[in-house]
């Protein structure tokens, strides 16, 4: 299909990127029979999910197209700082629910918070270990391909 | 050699993952939809979108890209382009159940207390005659109920857009008198007289259609 005139008007929805590539993503790893089928039960998993904690990863999505069009949203540190104490409480929190007796302060909803949260960093921790193998097998891989043919 | 060894639990590059054939074109059609629709809530529409197409249904997708996207904030939400597709999705029954109704209206990402103002202009139980959930929609989107009409027979015609926009006589009046009848401004008796001096123009046409022309540029005059 050919676009005649200009692509002012033919958008992409905010956050579609997102969507679509976490819909890729699980359709690949599960490599189900009928995608349809998988796609809408995916969906609609995510929509309950965004029922119960208000998370709408479409949103979630052009929050952070928009970082690269909006620049002065990089001006907040408060972020990057908070980052790293929920890393910290996260870390005492888990060790807290190890030790079953003691009278835990924190309320229901923070601990969700911090579970959430250590989910994050745990995530992103394997993320970033995996995509450094990947990298030492992608320059490991033309040698020992060299050694396989050797033999 | 490689293919020899068994199938690694890891990942290590992108020929090991099995792209399954017919993904592509899914992927691709979904975002064309996307983009033509350009739906208020992406996540929501996508839930409607899937799982109408594992079900066979008409997809709640526009024809078109719909140009007054920006004055969405101000109105009901509700377009024409949106009750086309409503149209599209629900008109091969005669009766719609209204939970279903009301689950792809909230697929299109329209307000759920809208679809509650609609039906309480004509209160019904379970389900409701398309016909009728569609011209309350049409009174919905125009002021007066002949606008409404306009947009009844642009969505209802199979003519090319743009063109006469053409419908069944039959189709018209009873969509007419519906309307009329909920507006107790109007009496009957005008009603008729009105219906009937459309009816003269139909007639001598033998086609039994009536289109955008006969009536809206008629009362533009008086």
């Amino acid at each position: 299909m050919s676009i005649p005139f200009s692509n002012t008007h033919y958008r992409i929805p905010q956050g579609f990127g997102n969507l679509l590539e976490g819909l890729t993503r699980e359709i690949l790893r599960e490599q189900p029979e009928n995608i349809p089928a998988f796609a809408a039960a995916y969906f609609e998993n995510l929509l309950e999910k965004r029922e119960k904690t208000n998370f709408d990863p479409a949103e979630w999505g052009a929050k952070v197209d928009d970082r690269f069009y909006n620049n002065h949203a990089f001006k907040e540190h408060e972020s990057h700082e908070n980052c790293e104490s929920e890393k910290e409480k996260s870390g005492t929190s888990v060790k807290e629910e190890e030790t079953p007796v003691t009278a835990l302060e924190s309320s229901e909803e923070e601990k969700e918070k911090e579970e959430n949260a250590a989910l994050k960093i745990q995530a992103v921790f394997r993320g970033h270990l995996a995509r450094e193998e990947v990298k030492k097998i992608k320059a490991g891989a033309p040698q020992e391909e060299e050694a396989e043919g050797n033999e | 050699m490689r293919r020899a060894m068994p199938l690694p639990d890891t990942m290590f590059c992108a020929q090991q993952i099995h792209i399954p054939p017919e993904l592509p074109d899914i992927l691709k059609q979904f975002t064309k939809a996307a983009i033509r629709t350009q739906p208020a809530d992406v996540l929501q529409w996508s839930a409607g979108y899937f799982s109408a197409l594992s079900r066979g249904d008409p997809l709640p997708v526009k024809d078109r890209i719909e140009m007054p996207m920006a004055t969405q904030k101000t109105d009901t939400g509700l377009t024409q382009g949106l009750l086309k597709v409503l149209h599209k999705q629900c008109s091969h029954k005669q009766y719609v159940d209204l939970a279903d109704l009301e689950q792809k209206w909230k697929n299109l990402c329209l307000p759920i207390e809208n679809f509650r103002t609609l039906l309480q202009l004509d209160p019904c139980e379970n389900k409701i005659e398309w016909m009728k959930f569609l011209a309350l929609g049409c009174s919905m989107l125009g002021g007066s109920l002949n606008t409404a009409m306009k947009h009844l027979c642009e969505i209802l015609t199979t003519d090319p857009e743009g063109g006469p926009a053409r419908v069944p006589f039959e189709t018209f009046s009873y969509v007419y008198r519906y309307l009329s009848r909920l507006d107790s401004d109007i009496p009957e008796a005008d009603t008729e007289a009105y219906l009937t001096s459309l009816q003269d123009t139909v007639n001598s046409r033998k086609n039994g259609m009536i289109g955008l022309s006969d009536f809206f540029a008629l009362t533009r005059k008086v």
